[in-house]
């Protein structure tokens, strides 16, 4: 079962409500064992490096179509920065997790959705541990140009300063060394 | 909790192999789906932070009693520092998981496994991402405190540097301005970051995997122990 094949299942055996939300602008999700959990049913958004509450297990990702968005902590508060126009649908978390568990496969699913979570969250902050920003920075400009919904986005200084937990002065300054750096 | 469930249940059901390991050493072991899940039976050990072939999920990491060592990769290869006289336990890794993916609630307690293992170490590695190394030094220091069967230990420079993948000089040079700092005026408010060179890797050669009989393994490092310190203060866990 993948991701995909998940987000199916939730819509079939659970109401959900549709959130509509715009490019740019930032939505803080309540999302936990005791509130909801949360699909990407279109577009990309991202969660900064540093979020409100810290909630680390899901900063710093980008999120995109049939992506969930699931934790075991009773309630988080999440900002996601809309990258393009997306919708999110969120189930209660209640329910979702009853009959997650009582379903083998499902659980087991789940076990590896967090195994996966895991190492993608994880490659991204090691980057930002052990790796000169310059690096950083080509690695993310890498990550979101294979992001099919931003072919030809260019992703601005802003956006691109949100995700690293770095001042947009810093990320200029980095992204005009490294332009002069490929032209000379 | 939930890895002392996953434990409690392995030695129910499993018959497992037992290995000693000696304080100080360190062994690399193979953990995945077609090889071993492993349990800590007794003692303390860690995984840096750089870990050969980066398996970052398992590495940067303190595994105490009960944790188990479970990968849903194929099979990686993880070197770990015994801070203390040691006890694992090993069962292969096809037979656990056909018995989780057979019971929801057993694949509940993995998923939960997986979480918990996920914040446990992504606070590590924010820590080095986002804090100066005399935060980052505080936290682990905070953390190594934490740890009963490390009571009255203190954790040596050649340590805290394995861990947190800087030189031991370095860690020495912050550890030496942390103390200054302590016994004289409060700090300035804006601090430099340091940057670091990481540790070199343990040495592959003179590491050898754990097999029936484990064979004395060369010390790649000696920690120290010196005089008990205090206790400090016990932060909140969350990041």
């Amino acid at each position: 079962m993948n991701e995909a094949a998940f987000a199916q299942w939730a819509r079939e055996h659970n109401e959900g409500e549709e959130f509509h939300c715009k490019k740019d602008q930032v939505y803080v999700l309540s999302c936990g064992r005791k509130t909801y959990t949360w699909f990407v049913k279109e577009g990309v958004m991202f969660t900064a490096m540093q979020t409100e509450n810290s909630e680390g297990e899901l900063a710093n990702s980008v999120w995109r179509k049939d992506n969930m968005v699931h934790s075991l902590d009773e309630d988080i508060m999440l900002p996601f920065h809309a990258l393009t126009d997306a919708t999110l649908v969120r189930y209660s978390s209640a329910e979702l997790n009853r009959q997650i568990r009582e379903d083998a496969k499902l659980s087991w699913w789940l076990a590896e959705y967090y195994h996966n979570q895991f190492t993608r969250t994880l490659s991204n902050y090691r980057h930002a541990a052990l790796d000169a920003s310059e690096d950083r920075l080509a690695y993310l400009e890498d990550m979101f140009a294979q992001i099919d919904e931003l072919k030809g986005e260019r992703i601005s200084d802003a956006t691109l300063a949100s995700f690293m937990g770095m001042h947009r002065v810093s990320v200029s300054r980095i992204r005009k060394k490294l332009a002069k750096e490929k032209s000379n | 909790m939930t890895d002392s469930l996953l434990a409690s249940w392995a030695k129910d059901r499993f018959a497992g192999e037992d290995f000693h390991c000696k304080k100080g050493r360190v062994y690399v072991i193979s953990c995945g789906t077609r090889t071993y899940t492993w349990f800590v039976k007794e003692g303390v050990l860690f995984t840096t932070a750089q870990s050969e072939r980066g398996e970052d999920e398992l590495a940067n990491t303190i595994w105490q009693k009960d944790c188990m060592i479970h990968s849903l990769d194929e099979d990686t290869m993880l070197p770990l520092h015994a801070l203390t006289d040691c006890v694992l336990v090993r069962y292969p890794s096809e037979e656990i998981n056909r018995q989780l993916k057979e019971d929801p609630e057993l694949g509940w307690l993995l998923a939960e496994h997986y979480h918990d293992q996920f914040t446990s170490t992504l606070a590590k590695y924010k820590h080095a991402a986002l804090d100066a190394s005399e935060d980052q030094l505080e936290y682990l220091e905070d953390l190594f405190s934490q740890i009963d069967e490390l009571e009255g230990e203190r954790i040596s420079d050649a340590t805290l540097a394995t861990f947190m993948g800087m030189h031991r000089v370095s860690v020495s040079r912050v550890r030496k301005k942390l103390d200054e700092q302590k016994t004289s005026t409060p700090p300035p408010a804006v601090r430099p970051i340091d940057s670091y060179a990481a540790t070199p890797p343990p040495q592959v050669d003179k590491l050898r995997i754990l097999a029936e009989e484990p064979p004395d393994i060369e010390r790649s490092a000696q920690p120290e122990i010196a005089r008990p310190a205090c206790r400090e203060p016990r932060h909140a866990g969350r990041i």
